[in-house]
């Protein structure tokens, strides 16, 4: 047999090195590779800063501040990876698994390309704005975009993450490696958490520098006019307090509305009969309705109270409202009307008691003296209707307020810093809740299923009133005037007497919303905690608001929903299959 | 055969009438894996588990690591329960293929499992040094095992299976994907950590690997151990004997076929004893290396890494690996396997 000896092997060419275990010749050997891609990054960041000092000098600076700014954003991150490996040092096993999906992360395309949009929106939205526009609807618009499209990107990114780390472990079978050391599952899913909620605490708050240091820069932009620059300071970077008008309400507002259900089931019992609890909503909703409105015949007056005088500081109020004008089919008519502050007319120009004319279906806000204000708190606030008639009517249009929202008095009672922080704590709880409804569901469903169902809760939470309504108006009920036993009771009834009629299609209509209504009900809400909305108009984001975001959306919920998916993931095979 | 363990030695691995039957969503049987499987492994035996593909042998490994829960039947590892966690502080595992985070590089995936093993940070280093000497990956150990070889990637493997000095060694497949010479230094590393008293379970449908290396092997097919013995009992051929000499001369032969012939016997086979060709191809390899002769994958790999006790209880650096193996067995549990 022929055998080759030493002296029959030939040194291998270097095109033959891929033999074996072998690595790709731009890998091998080539220790400049490494310091390249190392160098790469602070290159670009050098290259895209001498761009913006280009832009700058050519005259373009708005254009100079983006590109500058999206820079920033990208060295914050690259800091805050740095930071996030360092806090995630330790030896814990909880802690290897959270750096390990900060990496994954990091080295995700699908994450990265999310990152990016951010790093690369934010500071371009400016741009985008109307410059012709009043400074504090573009401070208003700006805040408002920016801070949702960026809250909807780290939802995104959340949910992708999480689904993906955890069912990308079981499917590539890296899981198996890692429960096979002395690590718990329970411990293995809050790594992941604890991973996702860091990266997102860190995503945040470099969105949240990008977007106060971007609207400081506008507000600093010449405003349209003297009013406009008081509208920024005291209607947007400002936290105020709102106060709503003491509704109607108690034993006597009850038997007014029983004595109208009386009135109508007598009149038309057949209709009533059909659907008894939404004749009720809809007279209710007539009530509130009437009251927010000021007809021509009467003066109506709306209570404010709990206004307390000392702890505001600033000299003026603000009454902010909304109003429509009732019987006018022109969709922008201008409504007229006078007002009283505690019995005292308001406002005296020249001796006279002059009075509002404002376009309907936009937000007006009317500055009102503190001193105004009782010093028991109380602000009785009343308007007159001097609606001119109109072409073709017999009487002046009414005005009317949307209940809630649409006539409010509101105060200075912090700084737009602070209200901003405590926006982004909501805006982060959210985040946190989420990376454990995805983890609960990866424990349990393949990566696809597993997204849809995070993506379902995702906007079911975002859109739970919405949805709410939706159900009420469907199955004729009111969820928000009944305890859970009598909501349970009433739609057992509901059921029972579907079954009674032999109404079937009704019957699987009605079983299906309650299904509907019952997810609602697990899932929390983030409509309660709209804290962008609140930045957007100045007011201030409650620190009970705050609190019990923390407590619920980022403490409860998520321990209960990982509790679950580590009670799945411990009765779970991690091998589908025999092997 | 390299080690000769005790029969008094402690059981590190009992199985007692271990079934898998894996279902489908709707929870009806769809396919049973293992059936009815009874494994003893003392301590410091090198176990094989053979079989070919889809014999139940993953599956048995699954159920030992506490990954999967066996449907019926009772399984003990260091005395305890699979599921236990502080048993795995004492167990190193190899997949059969090597699952790793793609984005990290060999050094971060050895600190990412020495993390689940608690082990300090000054700990980690050093063992993670030693084993990237031992496996041959220093020069490489920056880059994203993403763009490791199929080989490095078992190396690296094989490194994190080790860090925590593990009293059992759950090898499935170890050389798969290996170069000669790395298969040969596993095998050479698996010896040596028998040699010090850990205890290897070896999975492998590589014959000569398992044939080389075990004390006593179990031949799996269709979820069921079909023959279980030390290789010696279950190859020994009882019809024949195996004379070895010196280069006969045809007379020689035919003298000795005469002699056998007057008792009965026959010669039935004479020719020369040939090498394997895994020592041929390692005795080029080392007089290529003698030469000077470079490659840019692996290297060699070095001696065994120092912190591999010889049946030690593990240093004393944060509450290491060795706590499962001193922690208190489950006498028990150990008891009413061995009665069934």
């Amino acid at each position: 047999m022929k055998t080759n000896t030493a002296h029959d092997v030939s040194p291998p060419e270097p095109e033959s090195r891929l033999a074996g275990d072998g690595l790709p010749p731009w890998l091998a050997d080539n220790p400049a590779a490494g310091r390249r891609t190392r160098l790469a990054r602070p290159a670009a960041a050098i290259a895209a800063l001498a761009l913006a000092a280009g832009l700058w000098a050519a005259g373009r600076p708005a254009t100079a501040i983006a590109v500058a700014g999206a820079v920033a954003l990208a060295v914050g991150f690259v800091v805050g990876v740095a930071v996030l490996r360092q806090l995630l040092s330790g030896s814990h096993p909880v802690l290897g698994v959270a750096r390990a999906i900060v990496e994954e992360a990091i080295g995700s395309r699908l994450s990265i390309l999310l990152v990016m949009m951010v790093v690369v929106t934010l500071p371009i939205l400016p741009l985008l704005l109307d410059p012709q526009e009043r400074l504090a609807y573009r401070l208003q618009f700006l805040l408002t975009w920016s801070l949702s499209g960026a809250s909807v990107l780290l939802a995104v990114i959340t949910i992708a993450l999480a689904c993906g780390s955890v069912c990308g472990d079981i499917e590539s079978r890296r899981i198996h490696m890692t429960l096979s050391k002395p690590i718990h599952r329970s411990e293995y899913l809050l790594g992941k958490w604890l991973g996702v909620i860091l990266l997102d605490g860190m995503l945040v708050g470099l969105v949240g520098i990008g977007v106060y240091a971007g609207v400081l820069a506008l507000a600093k932009t010449p405003a349209a006019d003297a009013a406009d620059r008081l509208a920024v300071q005291e209607q947007v970077l400002t936290a105020r307090v709102v106060a709503r008008p003491v509704h109607p309400s108690g034993a006597d507002f009850d038997r007014s509305v029983a004595a109208t259900i009386e009135e109508i089931r007598n009149s038309d019992p057949a209709s009533f009969d059909r659907s008894p609890e939404r004749a009720r909503k809809r007279i209710v909703a007539q009530r509130v309705h009437e009251w927010h409105t000021v007809t021509a015949e009467v003066v109506s007056s709306y209570l404010f109270t709990g206004l307390d005088k000392q702890a505001i500081r600033a000299p003026v109020v603000q009454l902010r409202l909304e109003p429509f004008a009732d019987n006018s089919s022109i969709a922008r008519a201008d409504v007229r009307f006078a007002l009283w502050l505690n019995e005292r007319p308001f406002p005296i120009r020249g001796g006279e008691h002059a009075a509002y004319t404002f376009s309907t279906g936009l937000t007006h806000t009317i500055d009102l003296p503190t001193e105004a204000i009782a010093d028991d708190g109380t602000l009785r606030v009343t308007i007159a209707n001097q609606n001119l008639v109109m072409p073709g009517e017999q009487r002046p249009t009414s005005i009317s307020f949307t209940p809630g929202e649409g006539l409010e008095v509101m105060y200075r009672a912090g700084s737009f810093g602070g209200n901003f922080v405590r926006g982004l704590l909501v805006m982060w709880a959210k985040l946190v809740l989420l990376a454990a409804a995805a983890l609960a569901a990866a424990a349990w469903l393949g990566f696809p299923t597993a997204l849809l169902a995070s993506l379902m809760v995702y906007v079911t939470a975002a859109a739970s009133g919405f949805f709410a309504d939706a159900i009420d108006i469907y199955t004729g009920l009111d969820r928000k005037n009944d305890t859970l036993m009598d909501m349970l009771r009433l739609r057992l009834s509901m059921l029972v007497e579907r079954i009674v009629k032999v109404e079937w299609w009704e019957l699987i209509k009605t079983f299906g919303a309650y299904c509907a209504d019952a997810f609602l009900a697990v899932i929390p809400s983030f409509g309660t905690q709209d804290a962008i909305a609140q930045l957007a108009t100045g007011r201030l984001v409650p620190l009970a608001e705050v609190a019990s975001g923390l407590l619920f959306l980022a403490v409860a919920y998520p321990l209960a929903l990982l509790a679950l998916g580590w009670v799945l993931l411990e009765r779970r095979d991690l091998v589908s299959s025999a092997s | 055969m390299v080690t000769t363990p005790r029969d008094d030695a402690p059981i590190d691995i009992a199985c007692a009438g271990v079934t898998k039957t894996f279902c489908d969503f709707w929870m009806r049987p769809r396919v049973r894996a293992v059936e009815n499987v009874d494994l003893e492994v003392r301590r410091g035996q090198i176990y094989g588990l053979l079989g070919p593909n889809g014999s139940g042998k993953s599956t048995t490994i699954k159920m030992l690591l506490g990954l999967l829960q066996p449907t019926s039947g009772r399984i003990a590892v260091l005395g305890k329960r699979p599921k236990d966690v502080q048993i795995k502080k004492s167990i190193g595992y190899l997949p059969e293929e090597s699952y790793l985070y793609r984005f990290l590089s060999g050094r971060e995936t050895l600190d990412y499992y020495g993390r689940l093993f608690r082990l300090e940070r000054k700990a980690r280093r050093e063992r993670i040094d030693m084993l990237l000497e031992m496996v041959g990956l220093e020069a490489v150990q920056d880059r994203p095992v993403g763009e490791y070889s199929k080989g490095m990637q078992r190396r690296i493997g094989l490194a994190q299976s080790l860090i925590n000095d593990p009293q059992l060694l759950i090898l499935d497949e170890p050389t798969s994907g290996m170069d000669p010479v790395g298969a040969r230094q596993i095998k050479d590393l698996i010896a040596t950590l028998a040699g010090r008293g850990k205890t290897v379970l070896l999975c492998s449908h590589l014959l000569s690997d398992v044939e080389d290396l075990c004390d006593r092997v179990a031949i799996m097919y269709g979820g069921k151990v079909r023959a279980e013995g030390t290789c010696d009992e279950l190859l020994e051929q009882e019809h024949a004997t195996l004379l070895e000499t010196s280069e006969l001369p045809p007379p020689v032969v035919e003298e000795v076929r005469t002699l056998l012939r007057r008792h009965d016997l026959a010669l039935t086979k004479v020719q020369r004893p040939r090498r394997k060709l895994e020592s041929l191809f390692l005795e080029i390899v080392e007089q290529a290396r003698a030469e000077g002769v470079r490659t840019s994958g692996a290297s060699s790999g070095g001696e065994v890494a120092e912190f591999l006790s010889a049946n030690e209880p593990v240093p004393d650096d944060a509450e290491t690996a060795a706590k499962g193996a001193e922690s208190p067995v489950d006498t028990n549990l150990l008891d009413s396997l061995m009665k069934r």
